[in-house]
C-alpha cells in the first residue's frame, strides 16, 4: 500500500506517439486524493490515450505516470490495486453471462469481490438479466455491467471514460448519481466526458486537453468565471427604453438576450448598481435581474476556439462575455442562472 | 491458478472447443461405420489390417490419419484463437486492469491450450477404443515387430502412443499461440498453424531437402511407433522430444515477449 500523502495520479511530461502522430504531448497532471476531476477535450484530443497509460495498458514514450506512487506500466497489479474503471466502452466475454463475467473478474482480483456481486448487480439495475449471455446485452446494459465491474473492487480511484455515452436519459441520470455518490464517499474520480452538464454537476475540477496538450487545469469555477466581467440577465417589460438607459451609463455594455424583453448587460458591479437605480427612476419595470454565469460548455468552446493557452482563453472571456457565436447558442441551453 | 481455471471455463463455454472435441470423436465413428459397411481393411498403413481383429488398432490408425491435418487443426482451433480472441473482443483491457499481470494471463493461456490438447487426444483415444471394441472386440494386437501384445499392455501402449504423439502436437499448438499473439487475428492464426503443417509435410516429401527431415515437427508424428516395437525403441521418442522443444521454446518465448510488451489499444 502506498503512503497516504502521495497523489492518486501524478503525471509528468507524459508523451505517447502513434507513428508520426503525437497523441499525448508531454502533459503534466496531478490529481490529489479526493479530487473529482473532469477530463475534457474534443474527439482525438488524447483523453483515452492518457487513461490507457494510467491503467498500464500502453507504454508511454516519454515522461512518467504514477498511480498512488506506483508505475502502472511496470507493475500494473500493484499500481492498480485500489483503482477501477474502464477505458472506452467496457468489454466482456460475450459467450459468458453477465454474472459469470463478474465472477471471473472477482476471481482475478483474488476473490474478495465475489460477495459483492449481487449488490453491484442491484446497484446498476441488472438484476433479472445477470443470467443472460453478454452477447444479448444492449449497449447500455454493457455499460452498466462495466460500472458493476468497477464497483466490485471498492476502489479508491475511479477512472471512467465517457461512462454515459449511449445511455438513455434515466440511465444517464442514474449513472451520474452513482458517480456523484462515489465522489461523495471520498473516492477520487477521473471522469472523461463530452457531456458538459455532467461534468458541471459532478466535478469540482476540470482538465482540458486539446491536441495532446493540457490547455486548462483548475477549478470549475475558475474556468467559468475567470476574467469575465460580471454579466446579468435583465428581463423587463420595456427593453428598448432599458437599452437607452443602459447606454447612458459608463462602462456598461448591453445586448439583447434570447427571449423577448431580455437584455444581457455586462460591466463592473458599480455600473450594474447604477443601472438598477436608473431603471427604477425611469419607471422601467424589472421582472428579473440575475447574474449570468458562463456555462462550462461555453467556456470550453471559447478555450478551444480562441487558442491553446489559458491566458488567451481568459482574455477572450473577458473581452466579450455575452457575445453569441453560433456555437455558443446551443451552449446557452445549459446555463443555469435563468429564473 | 484462478486465472488458469478461468481460462478453462472460458474454453468450456466456447463453441470451438466443442467443435474440436467433435473433430476427435467423429473419425472413430466414421471408421466404425466404414468397416461395418464393407469387407477388407485398409492395408497400406500400419495396424490397418488389425482393424478387424481388435479395437486397440483403432486409435493407432487414427493417430496415423490424423497427423496429416485433422489433429493439428483441432489443436490450432483453440491455440490460434486463445490470445487473438482477447484482442479481437477487446477484453484484454478488462482483465489486465484487475489484479493479474500479463505474464500470468499469458502462461495461463498456454497451460489451458495444453490442457485442451491433451484432453482432446485422450478423448480421441477413448472414443476410438470404445468404437473399435464395439466393431472388432477387444483382443490382443500384433506389434510392429510381429509379436503379440496382450490387451492390458496393449491399452497401456495405446495411451503411451497418444502421449508421444502429443509432443509434436504441442509444437503445433505453440506455433498457433505465437501466430495468435502476433497476428491478433483468430482466423489467420488457426489457418496459419495448419499451413505450417502442410508446408512441413511438403518438405517431408521432397527428397532434395532430406537433410532437414529429422528436424521437422511433422516428422515427429511417427515417433510413437517406437513404443509398438519389441523391445521398445526409445530413440525416435527422445529425438522427437528435443526437436519439438527446440520449436516450442522460441515460439512461446516470442509470444510471451510480444504479449507482455505490446500496447493494448483495442
Ligand atoms: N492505436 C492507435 N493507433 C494509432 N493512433 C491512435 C491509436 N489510438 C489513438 N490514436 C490517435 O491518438 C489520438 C488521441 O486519441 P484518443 O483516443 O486518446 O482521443 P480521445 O480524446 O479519447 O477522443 P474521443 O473523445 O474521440 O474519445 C487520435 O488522433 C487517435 O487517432
Ligand atoms: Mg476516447
Amino acid at each position: 500500500m502506498s503512503a497516504s500523502g502521495t497523489p492518486a495520479i501524478e503525471v509528468r511530461g507524459l508523451t505517447k506517439r502513434f507513428g508520426q502522430l503525437v497523441a499525448v504531448d508531454a502533459i503534466d497532471l496531478v490529481v490529489n486524493r479526493g479530487d473529482v476531476i473532469g477530463f475534457l477535450g474534443p474527439n482525438g484530443a488524447g483523453k483515452t490515450t492518457t487513461i490507457r497509460m494510467l491503467l498500464g495498458l500502453i507504454r508511454a514514450d516519454a515522461g512518467t505516470a504514477r498511480v498512488f506512487g506506483q508505475d502502472p506500466w511496470r507493475d500494473p497489479v500493484e499500481a492498480l490495486r485500489s483503482v477501477a474503471g474502464f477505458v472506452e466502452a467496457p468489454t466482456f466475454y460475450d459467450y459468458l453471462t453477465g454474472r459469470m463475467n463478474l465472477e471471473l473478474l472477482a476471481g482475478l482480483d483474488g476473490g474478495e469481490g465475489r460477495t459483492r456481486i449481487d449488490g453491484v448487480l442491484d446497484t446498476v439495475g441488472l438484476i433479472g438479466r445477470e443470467g443472460d449471455r453478454v452477447r444479448g446485452y444492449s449497449h447500455g446494459m454493457k455499460q452498466r455491467l462495466g460500472v458493476a465491474a468497477t464497483l466490485l473492487r471498492d476502489p479508491d480511484l475511479v477512472i471512467l471514460d465517457e461512462p454515459t455515452t449511449g445511455l438513455d436519459p434515466p440511465a444517464m441520470r442514474d449513472m451520474r448519481a452513482l458517480v456523484r455518490r462515489l465522489a461523495d464517499t471520498g473516492r477520487t474520480v477521473l471522469l472523461s466526458s463530452h457531456q458538459m452538464n455532467e461534468v458541471e454537476e459532478i466535478c469540482s475540477r476540470v482538465a482540458i486537453i486539446r491536441n495532446g496538450a493540457i490547455v486548462f487545469d483548475g477549478g470549475l469555477a475558475e474556468l467559468t468565471e475567470r476574467g469575465a466581467r460580471p454579466t446579468v440577465l435583465l428581463s423587463t417589460g420595456e427593453p428598448h427604453r432599458a437599452t437607452v438607459v443602459a447606454g447612458d451609463i459608463d462602462g456598461l455594455e448591453a445586448k439583447s438576450g434570447d427571449g423577448p424583453g431580455e437584455l444581457l448587460l455586462s460591466g463592473e458591479q458599480l455600473a450594474l448598481d447604477r443601472l438598477t437605480v436608473a431603471l427604477g427612476r425611469e419607471g422601467i419595470p424589472i421582472r428579473a435581474f440575475v447574474p449570468e454565469r458562463m456555462s462550462l460548455e461555453r467556456a470550453f468552446f471559447r478555450l478551444l476556439d480562441d487558442g491553446a493557452s489559458l491566458d488567451s482563453a481568459a482574455t477572450a472571456a473577458s473581452a466579450a462575455t455575452p457575445e453569441r457565436s453560433a456555437k455558443a447558442n446551443d451552449a446557452d441551453e445549459h446555463e443555469g442562472a435563468r429564473p | 491458478m484462478t486465472t488458469y481455471l478461468w481460462e478453462l471455463r472460458k474454453l468450456r463455454h466456447q463453441k470451438r472447443t466443442m467443435l474440436g472435441l467433435f473433430g476427435v470423436i467423429a473419425p472413430s465413428v466414421i471408421f466404425g461405420i466404414d468397416l461395418a459397411a464393407r469387407s477388407g481393411t485398409p492395408n497400406d498403413i500400419a495396424f490397418g489390417p488389425a482393424l478387424r481383429q481388435t479395437g486397440l488398432a483403432f486409435p493407432l490408425v487414427l493417430l496415423f490419419f490424423g497427423a496429416f491435418w485433422l489433429f493439428p487443426l483441432v489443436t490450432s482451433l483453440v491455440a490460434g484463437d486463445i490470445v487473438a480472441s482477447e484482442y479481437q473482443r477487446g477484453t484484454l483491457k478488462t482483465i489486465l486492469t484487475r489484479s493479474v499481470g500479463r505474464s500470468r494471463v499469458f502462461w495461463s493461456k498456454v497451460l489451458a491450450t495444453l490442457t485442451y490438447t491433451v484432453l482432446a487426444m485422450i478423448v480421441m483415444t477413448i472414443a476410438a477404443v470404445i468404437v473399435g471394441s464395439i466393431v472388432s472386440g477387444l483382443s490382443p494386437i500384433t506389434d510392429l515387430s510381429g509379436k503379440p501384445v496382450g490387451v492390458g499392455r496393449g491399452l497401456l501402449l495405446v495411451f503411451g502412443a497418444t502421449t508421444v504423439y502429443l509432443i509434436p502436437l504441442l509444437a503445433i499448438a505453440a506455433f498457433g499461440i505465437y501466430l495468435s499473439t502476433a497476428t491478433r487475428t483468430s482466423a489467420a492464426a488457426v489457418v496459419g498453424a495448419l499451413m505450417l503443417t502442410f508446408l512441413l509435410r511438403l518438405i517431408e516429401i521432397l527428397p532434395g531437402l532430406h537433410g532437414v527431415h529429422p528436424y521437422l515437427i511433422t516428422t515427429q508424428f511417427d515417433a510413437w511407433m517406437g513404443l509398438l516395437r519389441n523391445p521398445i525403441d526409445w530413440a525416435p521418442i527422445g529425438h522427437a522430444a528435443w526437436v519439438c522443444a527446440l520449436w516450442i521454446l522460441p515460439f512461446l518465448a516470442a509470444s510471451w515477449w510480444t504479449f507482455k510488451h505490446r500496447d493494448v489499444t483495442a
